[in-house]
């Protein structure tokens, strides 16, 4: 019932946004933006990652996560883990595909794993984030 | 040449670990993650977007970004608190990542959306429902 209202609201004002879109566009590409009247089908929210402690399988702290990289289309396809509080090292960035973290639920709270040795991330490549190109490069 | 020498290096990495990882293999999901000797192609950060200001095309603050929800790790849509902009205290609404552009003001990431007051007015506003970890219809 109430999934069907929204459907017919957002349909509504498809037909709708166009019109002023259209009319203020002088150039071709700037096409105002209608927010969403429902959401995408989604698995997870970047809240539940940035900046989250990620552990091992014996619940042990590996790191935090400190960046997500996405592409241009909107896929995540590495995440940033700090390492250095369990290398015993002051801070060490190491690149994780996204894919390879786990999320499940602890306490009613979000629970991040990653199947990892200390010796792998002791090997690891270290990057740091480059403040003037806002990029992340290997160390 | 630095890139050559580290797609070499990592080409070695993946041989080496190879064996430790087939020999560590009880059950059959739990392979263990080397960590990535190479970043893959990417145009943004999280940490560029999360808890940052979006404006509109006139430099006017229209909101914060306070979530960004994925699936099958693609981010599909972006909650922007607009309660500061239409005078309200709170007001999450969803946005297609794609509608945010990204460029760059001062040396810093300038993040811009094209909408209106009215229409993030008259906007479905979303609410974070804790112990389900996902954003409802308020």
């Amino acid at each position: 019932m109430l999934k069907r209202v929204f459907v017919t609201a957002s349909l509504a004002l498809a037909a709708f946004a166009p019109l002023p879109a259209g009319a203020q566009s002088a150039q071709t590409e700037t096409i105002v933006v209608v927010p969403l009247e429902r959401l995408p089908v989604y698995g997870s929210v970047v809240s539940a990652w940035y900046k989250q402690p990620v552990y091992d399988p014996n619940e042990k702290k590996l790191g935090s996560i400190a960046d997500m990289l996405f592409s241009a289309d909107g896929s995540i396809n590495a995440v940033m883990l700090n390492v250095g509080g369990f290398l015993g090292l002051g801070v060490k960035h190491i690149a994780i595909p996204v894919s390879a973290i786990t999320i499940t639920q602890k306490n009613s709270k979000s629970w991040l794993t990653l199947n990892t040795t200390k010796d792998l991330l002791k090997k690891a490549l270290a990057y740091k984030f480059d403040k003037a190109t806002g990029l992340w490069d290997p160390i | 040449m630095n890139r050559t020498l580290l797609v070499a290096l990592s080409f070695c990495m993946a041989i080496a670990v190879a064996h430790p990882v087939r020999a560590e293999t009880a059950a059959p999901d739990s392979k263990v993650v080397v960590p990535m000797e190479a970043l893959p192609r990417y145009g943004s950060l999280v940490s560029a977007w999360y808890k940052k200001p979006v404006y509109d095309l006139n430099d006017k603050k229209v909101g914060v970004i306070t979530d960004m929800l994925f699936s099958g790790g693609e981010i599909n849509a972006v909650m922007l608190d607009v309660g500061g902009f239409l005078g309200i205290g709170a007001k999450h609404v969803a946005i297609p990542a794609n509608d945010i552009t990204v460029t760059e003001k001062n040396n810093k990431t300038w993040l811009t959306i094209n909408t209106t007051k009215d229409i993030v007015k008259k906007a479905t506003g979303y609410k974070y429902d804790a112990a389900e970890h996902a954003w409802k219809v308020k």
